[in-house]
């Protein structure tokens, strides 16, 4: 494996030569917040640090993108096709960008989508190790593994105060030509040092490899019953009392992907915009007659914790959760996604002993 | 009966994925809709409100279909919804849709005249198994616009050609009132197949009315018909096909012979936008047709 140890101001230099053919995302602070923003000026780049607030999804499935214009003499594809590259995604984050990259092809009902994937061969992605746990986050139950993942185009280890740039992809290896960095063997060797500096950081580091798709893959939090059975024998309510609909979870989470279309007329040409939607809003699944599938927050709340943990394990066997802790730490009733699972998980078992019993 | 040629029908049954190839293929993107043409517009009822009308297409390249599967219409700035087609498959160049004002789309839509211009894009979801259901009798029964989804299934099995691969065909088309039926022009020729008999039926009696009166789901026990050797195909409102096929069932007929088709919000129609799904099965690919066997074995989350 090619890799480059570099200095984390070449490194943000290096960055800022790409500024000219690349749209750039990476963590940045803005009103005191460290969050996943396109960036002008490479200085303001935190690596290393917390969790950014939002995650990176927004570059390859954005809050409004439009998609398709209607014009008088037919339609024109409106989808961005500039270069991006993201900058510091950690484990987690890349996690689910390969879960979405799954969620968006046809393993998932037949169908591939081609803005999406437009938009993924366009994309760079540079992945850092974790080296700070977020209040809230349990990726290690979901088998992410937070010092390495080669679900990325390059990753960053961090050895004392140099990277090491760990390159995955050949391919998207050449951006890093300008970098004033030198070569080194692999990350290997790396990583022994790694776990010598930060001892405290190497203990509760979790012996199961990366993500994987397999759905045999030993996450803990697997929730393995019945939909039908879920259905009724949850008492999905008591979870979702304190939910007030507001949909931050689903905008803050790196793997949810529903969406609308919003058409948006000026000058005689209607854009079709692809937004963001929301399975926690009362308006998602309302029928033009006015019939609902899912009337209250409860059926709400149940099929946001079910598509990630039961539909989609089913349809395209993942678990579209990587434990961020996003929707945990940004939900202003507290509603709490890990203790839910965990709660099912338990009430799932004690049903089994009973049964088993009898 | 059996011996006659299946051709046309597994043509028919073949076609969704067929047509769906083809659109990918002309535009590689099933997001990218296609300009069709309103060449005629038809007022289906008559009540006060007047809310259904009839639109007819003429989509800028052909657009084969399968009984059962639906499309989706944008009308420009307003947006999209999904139809099922309620025309007959063997027609290709243009496609029939019955449509009630009842959102953003349908209003626009009723406002528009012949000459007027909307986009399409489709067909999507699968079809009713129609190589399955060949030999036996067939009920149809249907709830006001439900009868829109069935019509494509309906004409093609009554082509000369079809007509005599399946056995006795019961229909009971259900309306609000009198004024509340679609596809009126229809019914003579539906009736006058052989061994066809078309009942009707109001929710409360007018005058002059000789159709029958009462909700289908009571009525069906008083139909003769041999429930061992038939498919039953429903639909109508979610209610009607909860309470009709109960009734189905409850008579004796095996679940997995009784057919529905469903309606959702649907924004992309292909599995992708997370409106549609009934536990983990997504109405616009796995369905919109499902038997009662397969509802049985789903969260009851429609």
């Amino acid at each position: 494996m090619k890799a480059i140890e570099i200095t984390l101001s070449s490194f943000i230099e290096g960055i800022g030569l790409l500024l000219e053919n690349y749209s750039v995302l990476a963590p940045v602070r803005y009103d005191g917040i460290l969050d996943f923003r396109w960036i002008d000026d490479p200085l303001k780049i935190e690596l290393g640090g917390q969790l950014p607030y939002k995650s990176p999804k927004e570059a390859l499935f954005p809050r409004v993108e439009p998609i398709i214009r209607f014009e008088k003499d037919g339609i024109t594809d409106a989808c961005h096709e500039k270069p991006m590259i993201v900058v510091g995604v950690k484990p987690c984050d890349i996690a689910s960008i390969n879960m979405l990259d799954i969620i968006f092809s046809e393993k998932n009902n037949k169908f591939d989508d081609p803005f999406y994937k437009r938009r993924r061969k366009n994309l760079i992605t540079i992945g850092i190790e974790c080296t700070q746990k977020s209040r809230g986050c349990f990726c290690e139950e979901l088998g992410i593994d937070r010092s390495f993942s080669d679900g990325c185009d390059a990753f960053i280890s961090v050895n004392g105060d140099k990277l090491i740039i760990n390159i995955l992809n050949p391919e998207a290896g050449s951006v890093f030509s300008g970098f004033d960095g030198r070569p080194v063997e692999s990350m290997a060797s790396a990583s022994k040092e790694d776990d010598h500096i930060r001892p405290d950081f190497a203990e509760d580091r979790p012996s199961t490899p990366q993500y994987s798709t397999d759905p045999d893959h030993d996450a803990k939090l697997d929730i393995s019953a019945d939909e039908r059975d879920l259905f009724d024998s949850i008492p999905w309510n008591i979870y979702s009392e304190s939910c007030l609909g507001c949909g931050t979870c689903t905008y803050v989470c790196p793997t949810c992907h529903c969406f609308e279309f919003r058409d948006v007329e000026k000058d005689g040409v209607v854009t079709r915009n692809r937004c963001w939607d929301s399975c926690m809003y009362p308006k998602f699944t309302l029928h033009a007659s006015g019939h609902n599938p899912r009337p209250t927050q409860k059926e709400r709340f149940r099929q946001r914790v079910l598509h990630k943990y039961l539909y989609l394990k089913r349809n395209c066997s993942i678990i579209a959760c990587t434990g961020c802790g996003r929707c945990i730490r940004s939900c202003p009733g507290g509603v709490n996604i890990h203790r839910t699972v965990k709660d099912i998980i338990s009430r799932i078992e004690a049903q089994d002993r009973k049964g088993a019993v009898e | 009966m059996k011996g006659a040629s299946n051709d046309n029908l597994s043509k028919a049954a073949s076609r969704s994925l067929k047509a769906i190839e083809t659109h990918c293929q002309a535009y590689d993107n099933p997001y990218i809709p296609i300009r069709a043409e309103i060449l005629d517009v038809i007022q289906e009822t008559t009540s006060q409100t007047q809310d259904v009308k009839s639109f007819i297409l003429r989509p800028s390249c052909p657009l084969p279909f399968s009984p059962g599967q639906f499309v989706e219409v944008t009308v420009p700035g307003t947006g999209e919804a999904p139809f099922g087609f309620a025309s007959s498959p063997h027609i290709t160049d243009t496609i029939q849709l019955c449509i009630k004002r009842t959102g953003y789309v349908t209003d626009c839509l009723h406002r528009m005249r012949p000459g007027d211009e909307v986009w399409i894009r489709g067909p999507f979801g699968n079809s009713f198994p129609v190589d399955e259901m060949t030999g036996y009798d067939l009920f149809f029964a249907a709830g006001g616009l439900g009868l829109a989804p069935l019509r494509p299934l309906i004409d093609l099995i009554f082509l000369p050609e079809n007509r005599v691969k399946f056995g006795k065909i019961n229909m009971l088309l259900a309306a609000r009132t009198t004024k509340d039926f679609i596809f009126r022009y229809d019914y003579g020729r539906w009736a006058s197949n052989p061994d066809t008999e078309l009942r009707l039926t109001i929710d409360n009696p007018e005058p002059g009315w000789d159709g029958l009166v009462g909700f289908p789901h009571m009525l069906v026990r008083d139909i003769p018909f041999d429930i061992h050797n038939t498919y039953a195909i429903l639909c109508g409102p979610p209610v009607m096909i909860k309470a009709l096929s109960d009734a189905f069932s409850r008579m004796g007929m095996p679940k997995d012979r009784i057919l529905t088709t469903l309606e959702m919000r649907m924004t992309c129609g292909v599995g992708k936008c997370g409106k549609c799904n009934i536990g983990h099965t997504y109405v616009c690919v796995d369905g919109p047709v499902f038997s009662v066997a397969q509802l049985d074995k789903m969260p009851g989350e429609y």
